[in-house]
This record gives C-alpha cells, structure tokens and sequence, in this order.
C-alpha cells in the first residue's frame, strides 16, 4: 500500500449538511440513534424499524442488518438517508489511543 | 427520550476474527461476545472487463456472510469482533470490510498451519496489527512457538500465542495482548 494511505481507521460525521452517497459505506461497527425531532408516525417499514430499533439506545449498523435481515450495505444507504434529514444520528467510529486502552481495561474485566 | 441524547459519548471499534474453516474463530468470538452471534451479509458490486475490450461484466455482485459478536465496555464504548462463517479469500471485497479495524486476530490450527499464511500476508501488507492464536485442539499443540514462528515467516516481533477458543480467559488473554500492542505502535 502507498505511503499516503489515509490512517486505518477514519472518523466520521454525518450531518444534515452532508448527504453524499458515499456515506452508504458506513462500518458495521458505527452506531445509530434516533433523534428527539425524529416523527416516528411518518416514517414506515425499514426506516419505522430502523428508528424504533435506535430510539432508547444506540445500535449498530451489523446489529440493524441483522434484524432487518438485509445486507449491510442496504443498512448504510437507509441510514444515511435517515440522517441526512435528521431523523438519526450516526457516532464517529473511535481511532484514540484512549479508545485502545479503555478496551484494555474493560477487557480486564470481563 | 431519543437515543442520540447520548451519543456523543458513544464510541465503536471492531476487530476482525481470521482463520481457516473449522480453526475455531467461531468459538472464539462466541466464548467472549456478550451476546449470542447475530449473522449479516455485505454485498460487494464491481466492474469487471474482459481482457479483448469487447466483453466487460457489470454489476456482478457478490457475498460474504459474517458473523458477529459485540463486547460492551462501559456503555459507551462498543466492541465488535466479527468474521466470516466460511472460507475465506481476500482481496479488494475484504478490504472494504477490514478496513476501519483496530487489529485483526488470526486463528490458527496448527496441524493446517499453511492455511493461515493468505492471512498473514494480508495483515502485514496492510500492516494491520494481528496476532496468530494458535488454538489447542485436544492433544496439545504438534509444534513449538519457535517452530511455528519460522514456519511463518513473519516479521521478528509479530505476537504467537496460544489459547484454548472455549476458555474465556484464554480468548481474553488473547485480545488484551494484541490490543496493548497498538498502545505501543505509533499511528
């Protein structure tokens, strides 16, 4: 790989601001939750299922995947979508060095 | 009450479970998830052309299944090991899904040890931190560390451990020496 390959792992934002399509590739790993503004009576089916799912905690695009037995991919594009006019908020994935060592200490004590 | 009232504290991270079918990266991850593996798919799309300029193929999708497990630590922050259920053949499909991982572990049975060596080429070719698990099956493990190392021709100081895949403190040991490896590697 090149030498300016871009750091392994990437944060993120999606904002309302920010639609583009790329964002459908979002990692299984990123986390999803309703919004207070999200009107959960206007949306339906997948995007219905998807807000309920995140509305009294976050969850994951492969947990979503999972329940909606849809592919990941299919995920992401709802998702940004659903973001993209604010009815979810997606969290950046974590890359810090304390990131890495709070998994080291809450692994300990498992 | 909205879920996003909290998560601006919330973080994620994953780390990717390799191994040959049946080296017991299922247990593994199943021994240490908090909860019961749940199953997704991702599907990969390409272009291809043929190589006469005359045929291309276009929109030719593929596959992967993976499983999944999820460790979570103090709330807000998230850990999710996944892997694939079957044979596993990297390339460009894989990148966009271990792309993003913190580090990756590569199970490994030491009576098929060559069929961990795709895996190791790849971690190291995009010097994503890995370590090789050798997992006891019952009867002990047929080579010593030192063997093993040579064998694989990896980097001098690439993690060798074993572990027992059923053990939750053996797979915990696993993951805390890999992860205090990124603690020490500048990024």
């Amino acid at each position: 790989m090149s030498d300016n390959e871009p750091p392994r792992v990437r944060p993120y934002v999606i904002t309302g601001t920010n639609p583009g399509r790329e964002l459908a590739t979002l990692p299984l790993e990123a986390l999803v939750a309703t919004t207070a503004s999200a009107d959960l009576r206007q949306l339906v089916f997948e995007r219905r299922t998807i807000a309920d799912l995140c509305r009294s905690g976050p969850r994951s695009i492969g947990e979503l995947a999972s329940s909606l037995n849809v592919p990941l991919g299919v995920v992401g594009l709802l998702v940004a979508d659903m973001a993209a006019i604010g009815d979810v908020e997606v969290c950046e994935t974590g890359t810090d060095t304390d990131l890495v060592e709070r998994l080291i200490r809450g692994i300990a004590a498992l | 009450m909205s879920g996003a009232s909290t998560l601006n504290r919330h973080r994620s991270a994953k780390i990717v479970v390799s191994g040959a079918f049946g080296v017991g990266k299922t247990t593994f991850v199943e021994t240490i998830s908090e909860i019961t593996p749940l199953s997704t798919e991702a599907e990969m799309t390409t272009s291809s052309f043929g190589t006469d300029d005359r045929t291309f193929l276009m929109g030719k999708t593929t596959t992967v299944a993976l499983d999944f497990g999820r460790i979570t630590i103090d709330e807000p922050l998230r850990l999710y090991l996944f892997g694939t259920p079957g044979q596993e053949r990297f390339g460009f499909m894989w990148d966009d899904l271990v792309k993003g991982s913190l580090a990756a572990v590569v199970v490994v049975d030491t009576r098929r040890l060559e069929d961990c060596y795709p895996a190791v080429d790849y971690y190291e070719q995009l010097s994503i931190p890995f370590v090789v698990a050798l997992n006891q099956f019952d009867g002990g493990l047929v080579h010593s560390l030192e063997d093993v190392r040579s064998a694989l021709n990896v980097v001098a100081n690439t993690l060798i451990l074993r572990f027992d895949a059923r053990d939750k403190a053996s797979v915990k040991a696993v993951l805390l020496s890999l992860l205090k490896t990124l603690v020490l590697v500048p990024h």
